[in-house]
């Protein structure tokens, strides 16, 4: 996650600052969480968790929002572009606060059918991408 | 059964979540859609506009400016 906020204050030509107040919490939750397997709403949660714990002066909404749907990426390219829009849309509107997990379990539940269509019925659950903080980004101030 | 959904359910619909070996392809990939929805963001507010955060920091620095320069002239 700090790599991604970083990457992206440097695309605004900004300094990858951390918050006093919210960046010691968040990286407890993200380290928990980068160490065990966990479902979706769970890795969704996490990056909703963190995202209101706003670790970041700058991003915190792109940083937690571009880890949630790239989690999914992979198998949203099987589906129709609209449909896989709608599902994007929806994951990082959850991370970011904007809808809660009701409405993003009406989603989920519309587009059912479609997803259990994809997924192959043999294929072992896969453990989510690990992406604790590898180094210190502490601001000095 | 709208609102029905274990939390491990939702695991089901997605079995391919990105693994462990592919950490730096999953940060490129994260970054790029980082990159993207900034791109985004600053379409939908006219390309010039800075993001809420960049404003508090412009209006600080404007501030810090202003108290500044005043110091000089009181000198």
């Amino acid at each position: 996650m700090l790599a991604v906020n970083k990457a992206l204050c440097q695309a605004q030509k900004i300094e990858p600052l951390n918050t006093a107040k919210g960046y010691e919490p968040a990286s407890r939750v993200w380290e928990k969480s980068a160490q065990k397997s966990m479902s979706l709403q769970e890795a969704l949660d996490v990056c909703r968790d963190c995202h209101e714990l706003a670790p970041f002066t700058f991003n915190n909404g792109n940083t937690f929002a571009a880890i949630g749907r790239t989690l999914v990426d992979e198998d949203l390219k099987a589906m129709p572009p609209v449909e896989a829009q709608i599902l994007r849309t929806t994951m990082c509107h959850y991370i970011v606060g904007l809808i809660g997990r009701k409405e993003l379990q009406q989603v989920l539940r519309h587009f059912e059918p479609m997803l259990n269509a994809k997924a192959p019925a043999t294929r072992p659950v896969a453990e989510p991408e690990e992406v604790a903080p590898s180094q210190e980004q502490r601001a000095s101030a | 059964m709208i609102g029905n959904i274990d939390r491990g359910e939702v695991r089901d619909y997605f079995p391919s979540v990105p693994l462990r070996p592919e950490a730096d392809k999953f940060l490129r990939a994260a970054v790029k859609a980082g990159l993207r929805l900034q791109q985004h963001e600053s379409a939908e507010t006219g390309g010039g506009t800075p993001s809420a955060g960049v404003q508090t920091l412009q209006r600080i620095k404007a501030s810090l400016r202003k108290r500044n320069s005043n110091r000089k002239t009181n000198l």
